[in-house]
């Protein structure tokens, strides 16, 4: 509990109710991912009817209030299905005056396809004269989604720079929509606009061409926004033709079908790729 | 500050800590307006072994101040907003050595940027009234967000000055800024780069660099962009940029010096 005892007041009995229904309702949610019935019956005895629940932000897409039923759904439904065994939230300190309680806590989380999530929050609980809590404010970290939806965004070039890489155009065909563009601009050059068949068939015949034909991300080098990632990386080839070594810097620009999101729980992965402009530095590739 | 209704169960002691909180906030925002005199009060209010930090599980962000560090950041930060940026506290929860506040902030830049943002910080006392430990839990994002919109102002006032082969480029290009040819020959700095530019303006009266479509994307530190010319080639440049410069440009495929009429 949270004080040192420095000067520290006498909790009143209603004040040491409100700390323990905070710690309530995080083991209810807890309670919820492994046995929906038991957390929604858990939550739904200490928290009001009216429960307004958010994360608080000056950006009214990220600052979105939702009532009790949403909250219930959150934990027994998307969380129920996401998180792996083991996964917790834990308060380790609170601050409790009248009918506010302030909880320090963490989160230790595993998503079903392996993805670690962890956060920092100090949340608040204020709670009616019955001791319900009535609002429930999740300040936290909220730059961490940022990251990991990036992370996830960029593991697309990462894909596409290995699939480009492999001596064979089956997983890169794999990643484009049937649709899919690719432009290529040669150095000093003027744009070449292809289908994904035109592509994958100039893809083919650099790599029957250039022995070496795989690229290497540079390290930093992914932009991520939204749904696009751009992301450079070197060649290192030889043309079998004449001879001739190949040292060149791509730099590929690269757009999804859709931005990679995530909730307060959990995120979504974006689609395939729609399309590739690849631009090029520090030489030509043959023309093809 | 004045004490109300809610706050008549506090001790003393929580009393002295919760108008330490708020004369902490009060000296930071004094700042603003008096950077010589505003911070001082941080000396009484913040004990020697005082530290700050934002919690964090991303181990890139993970950062702790201490009271020099921290006096410091104030002190050299604040000038740069104007004096009517906003820090308010809203409402406080106290118990023994701990407060924590509910704040607003609003946070006018001299160049005409906004951040706002919400936060719930954490002050822990030693002696009443005396600061240990002062923990910011906020909308990180939005910092990431106002990060990367001041970036797209940049780079877009980069390359405006860049087509323009104006003077702007040398304000806009940080010290020891390069420029990365296409042809991958040797980096060149901004007065050489404005000298070409200018050069090529001689020859080519109607240079003109627009952005594509969807040709700008921008995340924190670095961006891509395409550009069409008025020759209707394509270029692309990789840029990166801290807050207020431009720090390095690379260009791909089609050089913007070997544009020809």
């Amino acid at each position: 509990m949270a004080g040192d005892g420095s000067g520290a007041r006498q909790l009143t009995a209603q004040e040491h109710r409100n700390v323990a229904t905070a710690y309530e309702q995080m083991a209810a949610a807890m309670a919820g991912w492994r046995d929906a019935a038991e957390g929604r019956r858990r939550l739904e005895a200490i928290q009001s009817d009216g429960l307004v629940w958010y994360t608080p932000s000056a950006n009214p897409t990220r600052e979105l209030h939702q009532g009790r039923e949403q909250y219930i759904k959150l934990v027994t439904e998307f969380q129920f299905d996401y998180y792996i065994p083991g996964s917790k939230v834990e308060i380790f300190a609170t601050t409790v005056q009248g009918n506010r309680v302030a909880t320090e806590m963490i989160s230790d989380i595993v998503l079903k396809d392996g993805t670690p999530y962890t956060n920092r929050y100090q949340q608040l609980f204020t709670f009616s004269p019955a001791g319900k809590v009535e609002v429930y404010k999740l300040y936290m970290d909220t730059a961490i989604f940022i990251r990991d939806d990036n992370r996830a965004t960029a593991k697309i070039a990462d894909d596409f720079l290995y699939a480009l890489s492999t001596c064979g155009t089956l997983g890169l065909s794999h990643l484009l929509t049937d649709a899919a563009t690719w432009t290529f601009t040669n150095l000093g050059g003027r744009p070449q606009f292809m289908n994904k068949e035109a592509a994958l068939r100039r893809v083919d015949k650099l790599q029957e061409r250039l022995t070496g034909y795989g690229f290497k991300a540079m390290t930093g080098s992914a932009v991520v926004n939204g749904a696009h990632v751009t992301v450079r990386a070197k060649l290192s080839a030889t043309d079998t033709r004449n001879r001739k070594p190949i040292e060149t810097e791509h730099h590929f620009v690269i757009r999804t079908e859709k931005p990679q999101e995530s909730s307060h729980a959990g995120r979504i992965l974006g689609g395939k790729i729609v399309s590739v402009r690849e631009y090029i530095r520090g030489g030509s590739l043959p023309e093809i | 500050m004045e004490f109300k209704e809610f706050d008549r169960c506090l001790s003393d002691a929580e009393r002295l800590n919760v108008a330490a909180a708020y004369d902490m906030i009060d000296a930071i925002r004094r700042t603003w307006s008096d950077p010589q005199t505003g911070w001082r009060p941080l000396e009484s209010l913040l004990a020697s072994d005082f530290i700050s930090f934002t919690p964090t599980s991303d181990p890139d962000r993970q950062q702790q101040l201490d009271k020099r560090g921290f006096i410091d950041s104030i002190r050299n930060q604040l000038p740069r907003l104007k004096p009517e940026s906003r820090l308010e506290i809203v409402a406080h929860t106290a118990h023994g050595n701990r407060v924590a506040t509910e704040t607003n902030s609003e946070m006018l830049r001299e160049d005409g940027s906004a951040l706002r943002n919400r936060h719930h910080q954490l002050f822990l006392f030693g002696a009443p009234g005396r600061i240990t430990q002062y923990r910011t839990y906020m909308d990180s994002a939005a910092i990431v967000d106002s990060a990367i919109a001041r970036g797209e102002v940049l780079v877009r006032e980069f390359v405006t000055a860049l087509g323009a082969a104006s003077p702007e480029l040398e304000r806009l290009a940080a010290k020891g800024f390069e420029f990365g040819p296409a042809d991958g020959s040797a980096p060149i700095d901004v007065v050489v780069l404005l000298t070409k530019i200018r050069a090529l303006r001689e020859r080519v009266k109607t240079l003109h660099l627009h952005i594509i479509e969807n040709g700008l994307i921008v995340d924190q530190g670095i961006a891509s962009v395409e550009l069409q010319s008025s020759s209707g080639s394509l270029h692309s440049l990789v840029i990166y940029f801290d807050d207020d410069h431009v720090t390095n440009a690379s260009e791909f495929s089609s050089g913007i010096l070997e544009i020809s009429s």
